[in-house]
C-alpha cells in the first residue's frame, strides 16, 4: 500500500489533483437510497489561503542573572533598578540592561503609576514558578478558508495527501474543461482569522491552541479539486480528498452560495443520448444496448464476453460508471456470473487502498455487489479469486486484511 | 486572481436596453421575476463596502463590453451613445463561463450610488460612465507584473565573491601542502600566561613566511596542534590547543601549516546569508551588488555630543545619528576617527536606552586588526558596557579586562563582596538546620504571648459577662429606687433646662434694651426699662442656680444607689469572686501584651536591617486584636525576608559555576561589543547575535570578504578608513590568479573587472568613490602633525582638503623644521648605496642604517617617544642589529623600529624615515606604492625626519612617486629643512657647528 502522492505531482495531470475518482463519487452516491444522482461537475473550489502570524510561548532555560533579577521581583518583593543592584550585588547598568530584557520579553513591566516600579507580568509571574523562561515567539501558518463563505475548512483539509492548487496553475491535460473553476468574487475578510481564533474548538480548524493572537499576514487565491453531484431536488453532494465519503463541508457552503447552485442548475450540455451513442461507437461497442433506467441512469449492456483481462473491457469497468460531459454511464452484464466476477476483481483493488481496515473493506465490497446486484462474497472466495487470478501484491495486501 | 480596486468619483447611471425589456416583459408573462433588473441594482447598491466585481471584454468588433457580478447574478453592460451612463443588455445567472473569467481576475468597483432608469433617455444630465477610467484601470492591471524576484545581477555578484573566497582558500592550501617547515630546536618560552595552554618556541632550520594566528602542527601529531603567537626570523612561538607534554615535542622535526578553514568558512557563511536573504539589513545585498544605496536621511542635527567636535566630526556624527543604512567616514590621520567614532558609538547606546528595550540596540566594533579593535575599545569603555570577544592573548591589557571571562571573573569577586553585608543581615532569617532560622524562635515566643493575651483578654470577658449576670440580680430589689432616682433627674434636668431657657430670654431682652440708642427727652424712661429688665435677668440666674444645685442632689442620690448596688456586688461571694478572678485574668493580659512587645523588637530590628521593613507601623493601637494584627505583620516581613534570605543564597552559591550563563548575559546586555570581523562569526558566543549598528574601523585595509562577515549581521554600518593609508593585504597568488583570469562563459570580462578590484581594493574604497557623494563624509581637521607636515601631507595625498589645528613645535635641538630631510646624496655612490642580499632579495642600506642609528642614539632621547619606519624587513634587521648593542638592550628597539605595517594607527613626537633605495638606476621599488609613503609619514606629532639619497628618490622611474619627491623638495625649500648626510653626522658627533 502506498500513500498518495501529495502536491508536488510532476506531470500535473487531472488525476494527480483528485485521487479521488469521480466513477466512485458517483458509486458512492448510488447507494444512497434517499438520493437520485443526475450529473456530475468536476471543480476547483476556490478557497483563501491566508498566511497567518500568532504568538505562542516558547519555554527556555533561564540565564542567570536574568532568572534572579525576576526572582528579585517575583519573590524577594524589590521593585526598582537600585533595589536591585543593591541586593544582588549588581552594577546598577547590567541590572537596567537586565530589567529592559524582561520588560522585552514580557516578563516585567513598569508601573507607571509608581515612577516606573518593575512588577512581574503574568507570564514572568509563571516563568518564575516553572523555573523556565517562557518566551513569545512568532509562528506562522497557512490557514483555508471557503471563498464564498469564509468559514475556515476543518482539519481534514489539511491532511497531506489533499491537493490545495495555487492560483495560476493550469491543470493540463485539461481538454474536456474537467476541474472547472468556480469564483468568488467577495474579497477575504481578515475578521475571519480572528473569529476562528476565538472559536473554543479551533484546533478542530488547525489552529493549535496553543497559539495566541493570531493575525493574517497576507492571503491568497487557492483552489481545492471537488467533485459536485447535482441530484434531484436541488441537492449537492461534495466529495473531496478530504475523506472517503462526502465532504459535508463543501456541500453546505454550496448551500450558502447561490451562484454555485445557479451555475450547476444552468449549465446547459450535449443531450445525453447523443454522448452516449457518440461514446459507445467511439469505443467500438456496437453490440451495447443502451437504456436510461427509471431512476435516470443511462446503461450500457454488454455480452459476457465484452469483459475480462483479454476482452475489451476490463472487469473492474462492470458496474462502475463512465463519466462525460458531467453525466454518467453505467456498463453493464446481464450475465450473472461475470458480474460476480467484477466485484471479486473489484474488492482486489480495493485492498490495496491506502489505509483501508477490515471494516471499511468488507462495506466497500458490499457496496460495490450491492452497486452490481450480486451476493456479497466471502473473504474466503475472495482470497480464492486472489490466488488463481490476483497479483501477488493483491494477494498480500488482501491476507494482511484478514 | 489579479484583483485591482477602482473608486468612481461620481453615481453610475444605468437603463435596461430595448431587447432586454423586450425578453423581461415576456419572462414576466412566464412567471419569472428573477431576471429583474431593479433586484440587480439593489444587490449593487448593497455591495457598497466590498466593491462590484468588473470585468472588460472586448468583442469582435472591437467594442467593449462590461460585466457587473453580483452573488447571483451577471449583467452585460455597454456604454450609452452620450457615454452618461450603461445600457444593461443581458442579465443572467452565473454559469462556468463567469466563474472561470473571474478566476483570471476583475476590478473591484467602489461607486457612489448605481441608479436605473427604465429607459436609456432617462438618464439625467451631468451623469458619466466613466468607461474611459475604468479602460484605464483594467489596462494597468492587466499589463501588471508581478513582484520580481532577485535579480540576476545579485547572484552574479555572489558567485564572484564566493568565487573569490574559494579560489583564495584554495591556493593557501596548495601553498601550504606544497612546503612543510623544518625546525631545528624546541626550547620553553617566558611567554605571559593566562591559561595552561603550552607556549614552545621553534627554531626554524630556514625563513618560512607565516602569519600570525595560522594553525600548525608539530610532526605530524594531532595532539600538538595550536596557533602561532608569534614569527619573528627563524623563531615562530605557538600556543598549544592542550597542555603538551613536553617530551612528546620532537627536539627536531616538522611543523605543518594546517590549512584553516575558519576564516574561509565565516567568509562564505557571510555570501550564504545574503544569498538566503537573511542579513540583518534586507538592503545589504543591493548595496554591495549594485554600489548603490537609498538617498541617506536627513543628518539629525539637533543631536549634540558629549565632548566637542570640530565641523567634519560634528557632520559625520550627526549624520550617523540620522541611522543611514550606510556612513562612510573617509579619516586622514590625525583627524579624529577614534574620538568620533566613540561619540557616535554612546549616542547611540544612549539613543537605544532612551527607546526602552529591545534586542538591536547593539552595537558592534570590528576592525581587521585585535589591535585596532582594541584601540577604538579604549576611548569607549569608560562610557559604556563594553564586552571585547577574542583570545585574551591577542588583545591588549585593557581590552583583555574587557573580555567576557574577565569581566564574569571580576563579576563574581564584586558581587560576592557587595552582598555578603546583605547576607549577613539576612542570615537570622535563613533556615539553619531543623531548628529552623532565629526569626522562628522570636515568631514562636510571640505567637505564645500573644495567644496568652488573647486568653487572659477571653478570660477578662467571660468575668464581665458573668459579672453583669450578678449585677443584674443584686440590683433588682434595687430598681424601683433607682428608676425613681433616674425619673427625678430627668425631670429635673428638663426643668434647669427651661430656667437656663428663660434665663436666656431674660438676658437677651436685656441686652437688647441696653443696647438701644435714645434721644435725651426719651432717656429717663430708657433708664427705667433697662432696670427693670436688668432685675428680671437677675431673678432668672438665681433660678437657674436653684435648679441646678437640686439636679445635681438628685443626680448623687442616683448614683449612691448604683455605688450601693456596686458595693454589693463586691460583698456578694459569687461576686467578689468574679471580680478577683477578672483581676487577674487583666494582670495576665497586661503582662503577655508586654512581653510581646519586648519578643518583637529584636525581630522588628533585624527586619529593618535586613531592610525588609519593620512589619508594623509605630502608631498601631497595641490592645489585642492590635497585637494580632502585628503579628500578621511580622509574619508578612519574615516570609518575605526569608524569601530573600534563600534568594540570595541561592544567588551566591550558583553565580560561582555560571560562567557561561554569565558570559552569554554579559554580551546579551551590553551597549558595544568589541571583535575582529572574522571573530564576529567565529566566536561562539556571538553566534546568532545581530546588531542595530557595525561600526568599522579602519575599513581601508579591509577586503571585501572579511568586511561582509560583520556587515550581514548588522542593520547599519559606520564604515570609517582612509585608502590613502595602508590598503588590504593582497595575497600574491591571488593576485595573479586574479590577473590572468580570461572571459568566459561562466566568467564574462564584467566580472573578471569586478573581481579585479574586489581582491585588489578595499570594499571602502570600492563604495567611496560610487557613494562618497551622498554617503560619505570627510574628516578634515588634523591635530597631529605639525603644519609643515601636515601641508605637505594633505597636498601630496588628500588634494588639500585637510586643515590644521596644531599647536606648534618648540625649536629642536637639530632641525630647523619639522620637515625635515636628511640627504646622503652628499658621500660617494659607494657609500650610499642600497644593498641586496642573496637569495630572496631583502634590501638594506648601511650608511642609512649607520646615520639613523646616530639618529636615534644622539638625538632621539631629546623626544618624548620616537619609531624609526623604513620599508623593507631586512633594513629592519639591520637597524636592530646596530641599534640593540647601542641602546644597550633590545627594550626599546623592538616596539620602536618596524616597517609601516606596525605603524598604522599609532603616532610620535619623532619618526625617522628611510627611504633605503639609493641605486644609479632610480628604481625604487615598492616605495612607489606611495600609500605607505603617507602612513611613514603621518605618524609625525612633532618633527618627522627622512633619510634618503634625495638624488635616487628623484631619478625614480615611478612618474608617481618622482612627482611626490618633486613636492617634497619643493616643501623643504620652501618650509623645510633640507641637510646633508655629512652636516647632520657630524652634528651628532659633536664635531659640526650648529648651523642655525
Amino acid at each position: 500500500m502506498s500513500r498518495p502522492l501529495s502536491g508536488s505531482a510532476s506531470a500535473g495531470s487531472v488525476g494527480e489533483w483528485l485521487l479521488f475518482p469521480d466513477f466512485r463519487a458517483i458509486e458512492l452516491t448510488m447507494a444512497m437510497p434517499e438520493v437520485r444522482p443526475l450529473r456530475i461537475f468536476s471543480v476547483r473550489w476556490p478557497l483563501w489561503q491566508v498566511e497567518v502570524q500568532a504568538t505562542f510561548e516558547e519555554s527556555q532555560p533561564f540565564d542567570v542573572v536574568d532568572h534572579y533579577l525576576l526572582r528579585g521581583v517575583v519573590e524577594g518583593r524589590l521593585h526598582t533598578e537600585d533595589e536591585l543592584a543593591r541586593f544582588f550585588g549588581l552594577s546598577s547598568s547590567l541590572v537596567a540592561r537586565g530589567t529592559e530584557h524582561l520588560v522585552h520579553i514580557g516578563h516585567l513591566q513598569r508601573d507607571t503609576r509608581a515612577a516606573g516600579a518593575l512588577l512581574p507580568t503574568n507570564l514572568g509571574a509563571v516563568s518564575v514558578r516553572d523555573g523556565v523562561r517562557y518566551v513569545r515567539k512568532e509562528s506562522r501558518q497557512l490557514l483555508l478558508f471557503d471563498a464564498f463563505t469564509h468559514r475556515p475548512l476543518p482539519r481534514a483539509h489539511y491532511d497531506g495527501s489533499v491537493r490545495i492548487v495555487p492560483a495560476g496553475e493550469r491543470n493540463t491535460g485539461d481538454a474536456r474543461g474537467r476541474f472547472r473553476p468556480l469564483s468568488s468574487a467577495r474579497p477575504f475578510d481578515l475578521d475571519a482569522v480572528h473569529a476562528v481564533a476565538a472559536r473554543p474548538d479551533r484546533d478542530q480548524f488547525n489552529v493549535p491552541r496553543r497559539l495566541r493572537n493570531l493575525h493574517p499576514v497576507s492571503d491568497a487565491a487557492v483552489w481545492l479539486p471537488t467533485h459536485l453531484i447535482l441530484a434531484d431536488e436541488a441537492t449537492v453532494l461534495a466529495f473531496t480528498q478530504a475523506g472517503q465519503g462526502r465532504d459535508r463541508f463543501i456541500e453546505d457552503s454550496c448551500g450558502l452560495a447561490p451562484q454555485v447552485m445557479h451555475t450547476l442548475e444552468g449549465e446547459r450540455g450535449t443531450e445525453p443520448r447523443q454522448i452516449w451513442v457518440e461514446w459507445i461507437r467511439a469505443q467500438g461497442l456496437g453490440e451495447a444496448m443502451l437504456t436510461n433506467l427509471p431512476n435516470g441512469v443511462w446503461r450500457a449492456t454488454l455480452p459476457a464476453g465484452a469483459f475480462g483481462p483479454s476482452a475489451r473491457q476490463p472487469y473492474h469497468r462492470l458496474g462502475s460508471f463512465q463519466v462525460r460531459d458531467t453525466y454518467f454511464l453505467q456498463l453493464w452484464c446481464v450475465d450473472e456470473r461475470a458480474r460476480a466476477t467484477a466485484v471479486r476483481s473489484r474488492a482486489l483493488a480495493i485492498s490495496r487502498r491506502y489505509g483501508i481496515d477490515r471494516s471499511d473493506f468488507d462495506d466497500a465490497v458490499a457496496a460495490v455487489a450491492n452497486l452490481l446486484e450480486v451476493p456479497v462474497p466471502t473473504f474466503d472466495e475472495l482470497s480464492e479469486h486472489a490466488v488463481t487470478s490476483g497479483t501477488p501484491l493483491q494477494r498480500q495486501a488482501l491476507e494482511a486484511l484478514r | 486572481m489579479a484583483t485591482a480596486a477602482v473608486t468612481l468619483p461620481g453615481g453610475v447611471a444605468m437603463a435596461p436596453s430595448a431587447n432586454l425589456t423586450e425578453k423581461l416583459a415576456v419572462a414576466r408573462v412566464q412567471g419569472n421575476e428573477d431576471l429583474d433588473p431593479e433586484r440587480f441594482v439593489d444587490q449593487l447598491r448593497r455591495m457598497s463596502g466590498s466593491g462590484v466585481p468588473l470585468r472588460l471584454e472586448t468583442g469582435r468588433d472591437e467594442s467593449t463590453t462590461f460585466r457587473l457580478y453580483t452573488d447571483t447574478h451577471v449583467a452585460l453592460l455597454r456604454p450609452t451613445s452620450h457615454d452618461d451612463g450603461y445600457l444593461v443588455t443581458h442579465v443572467a445567472r452565473w454559469g462556468f463561463r463567469d466563474h472561470r473569467s473571474l478566476a483570471q481576475g476583475f476590478l473591484r468597483v467602489h461607486c457612489p450610488h448605481w441608479t436605473l432608469y427604465s429607459h436609456v433617455r432617462h438618464i439625467g444630465a451631468g451623469h458619466q460612465s466613466f468607461s474611459g477610467l475604468l479602460k484605464n484601470a483594467w489596462e494597468a492591471m492587466s499589463t501588471a507584473t508581478p513582484a520580481g524576484s532577485r535579480p540576476d545581477r545579485h547572484l552574479d555578484y555572489l558567485d564572484t565573491v564566493e568565487r573569490i573566497i574559494l579560489r583564495t582558500r584554495d591556493l593557501e592550501r596548495e601553498r601550504l601542502a606544497a612546503s612543510p617547515m623544518l625546525y631545528r630546536a624546541r626550547r620553553a618560552t617566558r611567554e605571559q600566561r593566562y591559561s595552561a595552554r603550552g607556549v614552545y618556541e621553534f627554531r626554524l632550520a630556514e625563513a618560512y613566511p607565516i602569519a600570525e594566528g595560522a594553525q600548525v602542527q608539530v610532526a605530524e601529531d594531532k595532539e600538538l596542534r595550536g596557533m602561532v603567537l608569534r614569527s619573528e626570523n627563524l623563531d615562530v612561538t605557538v600556543r598549544f590547543d592542550g597542555v603538551p607534554d613536553f617530551a612528546r615535542i620532537p627536539a627536531q622535526g616538522v611543523l605543518t601549516v594546517l590549512p584553516s578553514d575558519v576564516v574561509y568558512k565565516a567568509q562564505l557563511g557571510a555570501v550564504t546569508a545574503l544569498r538566503n536573504g537573511e542579513a540583518t539589513s534586507p538592503r545589504l545585498l543591493t548595496t554591495l551588488a549594485e554600489q548603490r544605496t537609498a538617498p541617506p536621511p536627513h543628518p539629525d542635527r539637533s543631536a549634540i555630543p558629549l565632548r566637542p567636535l570640530d565641523g567634519s566630526q560634528l557632520d559625520a556624527y550627526q549624520r550617523a545619528l540620522g541611522k543611514p543604512d550606510l556612513l562612510l567616514v573617509l579619516g586622514p590621520p590625525g583627524t579624529g576617527k577614534t574620538w568620533t567614532i566613540t561619540e557616535i558609538a554612546v549616542a547611540e547606546a544612549a539613543a537605544a536606552a532612551r527607546g526602552g528595550a529591545g534586542s538591536l540596540h547593539r552595537t558592534l566594533v570590528t576592525a581587521q586588526s585585535n589591535r585596532a579593535v582594541d584601540n577604538v575599545l579604549a576611548g569607549l569603555a569608560d562610557h559604556l558596557r563594553c564586552v571585547r570577544v577574542g583570545n585574551p592573548e591577542a588583545l591588549t591589557g585593557p581590552a583583555r579586562e574587557l573580555t567576557a571571562e574577565a569581566q564574569v571573573d571580576e563579576l563574581k569577586d564584586s558581587l560576592l563582596r557587595y552582598t555578603q553585608p546583605i547576607a549577613a543581615a539576612l542570615e537570622p532569617f535563613s533556615p539553619a538546620g531543623d531548628a529552623g532560622d532565629a526569626a522562628s524562635a522570636h515568631l514562636v515566643l510571640l505567637r505564645g504571648y500573644v495567644e496568652d493575651s488573647r486568653q487572659a483578654d477571653a478570660a477578662v470577658r467571660s468575668r464581665d459577662t458573668e459579672l453583669d449576670g450578678v449585677h443584674q440580680r443584686l440590683r433588682a430589689p434595687l430598681e424601683p429606687r433607682i428608676a425613681a432616682a433616674r425619673s427625678a433627674v430627668e425631670q429635673a434636668q428638663v426643668e434647669t433646662e427651661k430656667m437656663r431657657d428663660r434665663r436666656n430670654r431674660a438676658q437677651l431682652r436685656h441686652a437688647r434694651t441696653a443696647a438701644r440708642r435714645v434721644p435725651g427727652w426719651w432717656a429717663a424712661i430708657h433708664n427705667r426699662v433697662t432696670t427693670r429688665r436688668l432685675r428680671a435677668l437677675r431673678a432668672a440666674d438665681g433660678q437657674v442656680d436653684e435648679a441646678e444645685q437640686e439636679l445635681a442632689a438628685l443626680r448623687s442620690a442616683h448614683d449612691e444607689l448604683l455605688t450601693e448596688v456596686t458595693t454589693l456586688v463586691a460583698r456578694d461571694s459569687a461576686g467578689g469572686r468574679l471580680l478577683a478572678e477578672r483581676e487577674n485574668a487583666w494582670g495576665r493580659r497586661e503582662r503577655a501584651l508586654s512581653q510581646a512587645a519586648r519578643a518583637a523588637e529584636p525581630l522588628r530590628g533585624g527586619l529593618e536591617l535586613a531592610g525588609c521593613g519593620r512589619g508594623f507601623p509605630d502608631t498601631e493601637a497595641g490592645d489585642v486584636a492590635g497585637w494580632e494584627r502585628r503579628e500578621q505583620g511580622l509574619l508578612e516581613a519574615v516570609g518575605l525576608a526569608r524569601a530573600r534570605a534563600s534568594l540570595l543564597t541561592e544567588w551566591r552559591g550558583r553565580v560561582p559555576t555560571a560562567d557561561e550563563e554569565l558570559k552569554h548575559e554579559l554580551v546579551s546586555y551590553a551597549d558595544v561589543i568589541a571583535a575582529t570581523c572574522i571573530g564576529v562569526s567565529t566566536k561562539n558566543i556571538l553566534s546568532g547575535l545581530s546588531f542595530d549598528l557595525a561600526i568599522v574601523d579602519e575599513a581601508g585595509q579591509i577586503a571585501l570578504p572579511d568586511l561582509l562577515v560583520p556587515l550581514v549581521r548588522a542593520r547599519r554600518a559606520v564604515l570609517v578608513g582612509d585608502h590613502h593609508q595602508l590598503p588590504p593585504y593582497l595575497d600574491s597568488d591571488v593576485a595573479q590568479w586574479a590577473e590572468g583570469l580570461a572571459p568566459s562563459s561562466v566568467m564574462p570580462a564584467l566580472a573578471i573587472t569586478e573581481t579585479r578590484d574586489i581582491v585588489a581594493r578595499s570594499e571602502f574604497e570600492r563604495l567611496f568613490e560610487r557613494l562618497g557623494v551622498d554617503h560619505g563624509v570627510t574628516l578634515t581637521t588634523q591635530r597631529r602633525m605639525p603644519a609643515t607636515v601636515a601641508t605637505f601631507i594633505s597636498q601630496t595625498f588628500y588634494g588639500g582638503v585637510l586643515t590644521t589645528d596644531h599647536p606648534g613645535t618648540g625649536p629642536d635641538p637639530l632641525f630647523r623644521s619639522p620637515l625635515a630631510f636628511v640627504d646622503t646624496s652628499d658621500r660617494p655612490p659607494g657609500e650610499r648605496q642600497e644593498s641586496r642580499a642573496a637569495g630572496n632579495g631583502g634590501i638594506s642600506n648601511r650608511l642609512e642604517a649607520r646615520l639613523i642609528a646616530d639618529l636615534v642614539a644622539r638625538y632621539a632621547g631629546q623626544h618624548r617617544d620616537w619609531a624609526v619606519i623604513v620599508p623593507y624587513r631586512a633594513q629592519v634587521r639591520l637597524l636592530r642589529r646596530i641599534l640593540v648593542p647601542r641602546l644597550g638592550g633590545p627594550g626599546n628597539v623592538e616596539d620602536n623600529i618596524g616597517t609601516v605595517d606596525a605603524f598604522q594607527g599609532n603616532e610620535r613626537d619623532l619618526i625617522i624615515y628611510g627611504f633605503t633605495r639609493s641605486n644609479r638606476s632610480g628604481s625604487v621599488g615598492f616605495l612607489r606604492e606611495l600609500r605607505r609613503l603617507n602612513v611613514a609619514m603621518s605618524r609625525t606629532r612633532r618633527q618627522l625626519v627622512m633619510v634618503g639619497d634625495l638624488d635616487t628618490l628623484a631619478r625614480s622611474t615611478d612618474a608617481g612617486f618622482a612627482n611626490v619627491i618633486a613636492n617634497l623638495r619643493a616643501a623643504l625649500a620652501s618650509a623645510g629643512d633640507l641637510r646633508g648626510s655629512r652636516e647632520i653626522q657630524a652634528r651628532l658627533r659633536g664635531t659640526g657647528e650648529d648651523p642655525r
